[in-house]
């Protein structure tokens, strides 16, 4: 069995990436883009760092009408496949729209879908609020103007334009940790973090993302969004919609502290929003009525 | 922790912290400040260089993820002297201060690398990830599509 040496390893093969993984304090990194801010801000114990790039864990194939893409592809491998991509509109658009070619030529797929969130206190060195393992969501007593909309302990919104796309085109992700595999919905990646898991996905300890994995295409989808500029900004609201035959499915970004599903008969149900970003909710229905009416047929 | 990095052609045996960024590493332990540091989280883009051709944030890059491959700094890109997509900068008057400029010259050397006539839309989507605090946008356009034009069709 490998033995954690030094602060940084990158193992080669998959089974001696899980070891490592197994090992406390140990946490998997695919660009670092996040990761990298997360460390300079003392979030969270990063003792070793596992970089993934030599796992040959990249790369997108076409398989009897699904599309899997390995967990360390990057957002610029998603765009320059457009051709395999191309009916899942909505994760083009997306990846389009998601940071910049700079972060995107290093971001990776699952690290773009496990990545933290920006609320600014949580970000801020100088405090440790509810979700980073505290008592208080300075959040709901401070300046919340870019947070989410829904109740609860936290109130952050996330930030990834990808997850949304995915979830509406019904993704799902294939984990692997040294005690085995499993293979689940990429919206059940996803939980709203309680008092004991003040975390945003629903990994083990030690488990990482393999590949995320899109079933056949919707018959149509499309992501909007709302940022402060239209180039590089985090989304505030980023809607996904997919339609399935008659079904569409929607996930939005930018309102709760996870991907939200939306209620197609009351999208905007449990999304009361805060004194101060109560804005969001005409932005959201604004970005529902025109997503839908793009994905009609 | 020891490494080996390979930058502009050179080998450079290195003992770094493990978290230590590639922007850190180039100026301080390699003297190769042309590579600025601006916000040091990925927004603004000073800190561009070149890994195995790609244009990335230095700033949030370790320096040990770059071991094993080839990093080229703006140094490495003007080693000849100012390359032509430098000389349109200084004709266009694509700069005021040119605390951006070597991140903005470094991203747009890979977008034309790729892209070598890229119309108006290309360039700003290309180089959304590089911000000038003197807004000196319109001549770093200019240059980038002065460029383009001459390039071979
Ligand atoms: C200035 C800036 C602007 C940005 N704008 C946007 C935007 O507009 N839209 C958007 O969507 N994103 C945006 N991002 C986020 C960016 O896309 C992510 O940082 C990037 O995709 C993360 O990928 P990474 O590989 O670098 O992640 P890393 O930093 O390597 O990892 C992020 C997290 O995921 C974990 N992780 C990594 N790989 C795995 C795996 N295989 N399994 C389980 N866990 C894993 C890590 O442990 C870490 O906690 C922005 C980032 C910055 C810095
Ligand atoms: S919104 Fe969440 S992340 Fe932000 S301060 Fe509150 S608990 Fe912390
Ligand atoms: S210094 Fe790296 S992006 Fe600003
Ligand atoms: S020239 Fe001053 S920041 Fe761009």
């Amino acid at each position: 069995m490998s033995v954690l040496r030094s602060g940084y390893v990158r193992p080669t093969s998959l089974g001696e990436a899980l070891q490592l993984l197994a090992q406390p304090g140990a946490r998997p990194m695919g660009g670092g883009t996040d990761l990298a801010g997360l460390i300079d801000r003392g979030i969270g114990q990063v003792a070793t760092i596992v970089d993934l790039q030599a796992l040959a864990l990249g790369g997108i194939r076409g398989e009897e009408g699904r599309v899997v893409i390995g967990a360390t592809t990057t957002l610029s491998d998603l765009l320059d496949a457009q051709d395999m991509l191309a009916p899942y509109t909505a994760l083009l658009e997306a990846t389009a729209q998601a940071a910049s070619p700079l972060l995107r030529n290093v971001g990776t797929v699952a690290g773009n879908l496990c990545q933290h969130t920006r609320c600014w206190y949580y970000r801020g060195p100088e405090w440790t609020c509810w979700l980073g393992g505290g008592d208080t969501c300075y959040a709901q007593v401070g300046d919340h103007r870019k947070h989410g909309l829904q109740a609860g302990d936290c109130i952050s919104a996330h930030p990834s334009d990808l997850a949304p796309a995915l979830i509406a085109c019904a993704a799902t992700v294939q984990l692997g940790s040294a005690w085995g595999d499993r293979d689940i919905d990429l919206a059940d990646l996803y939980r709203r973090p309680t008092a004991t898991e003040r975390s945003l996905v629903d990994l083990e300890p030690g488990e990482i993302i393999l590949s995320v994995t899109l079933p056949a295409p919707p018959d149509s989808s499309v992501y909007l969004r709302a940022g402060e500029r239209q180039g590089f900004s985090f989304p505030l609201v980023g809607l996904a919609a997919a339609r399935h035959g008659e079904r569409v499915s929607m996930c939005a970004v930018g309102v709760a502290n996870t991907p939200h599903v939306l209620d197609p008969v009351d999208p905007l149900a449990g999304l009361d929003g805060h004194p101060q970003s109560a804005w969001k909710r005409t932005v959201l229905a604004t970005l529902v009525e025109r997503s839908l009416a793009t994905v009609a047929p | 922790m020891r490494l080996t990095l390979l930058v502009n052609d050179e080998r450079h045996e290195l003992e770094i912290a493990h978290t230590a960024r590639l922007a850190d590493v180039l100026r301080d332990e390699l003297g190769l400040v042309g590579t600025k540091i601006g916000c040091g989280e990925g927004a603004c883009g000073a800190c561009a260089v070149l890994v195995d051709g790609r244009a990335v944030n230095s700033c949030l890059l370790l320096a040990a993820a770059a071991e094993g491959h080839s990093v080229t700094t703006i140094e490495g890109i003007s080693r000849d002297g100012l390359t032509p997509l430098q000389q349109a900068f200084i004709a266009e008057d694509a700069l005021q201060c040119g605390y951006c400029t070597a991140g903005q010259v470094v991203a747009a050397t890979a977008l034309l690398a790729v892209n070598p006539s890229p119309t108006v839309e290309d360039v700003r989507a290309g180089m959304v990830g590089n911000l000038c605090r003197c807004g000196a946008y319109p001549g770093i356009e200019r240059a980038i599509l002065r460029l383009g034009q001459v390039a071979p069709a």
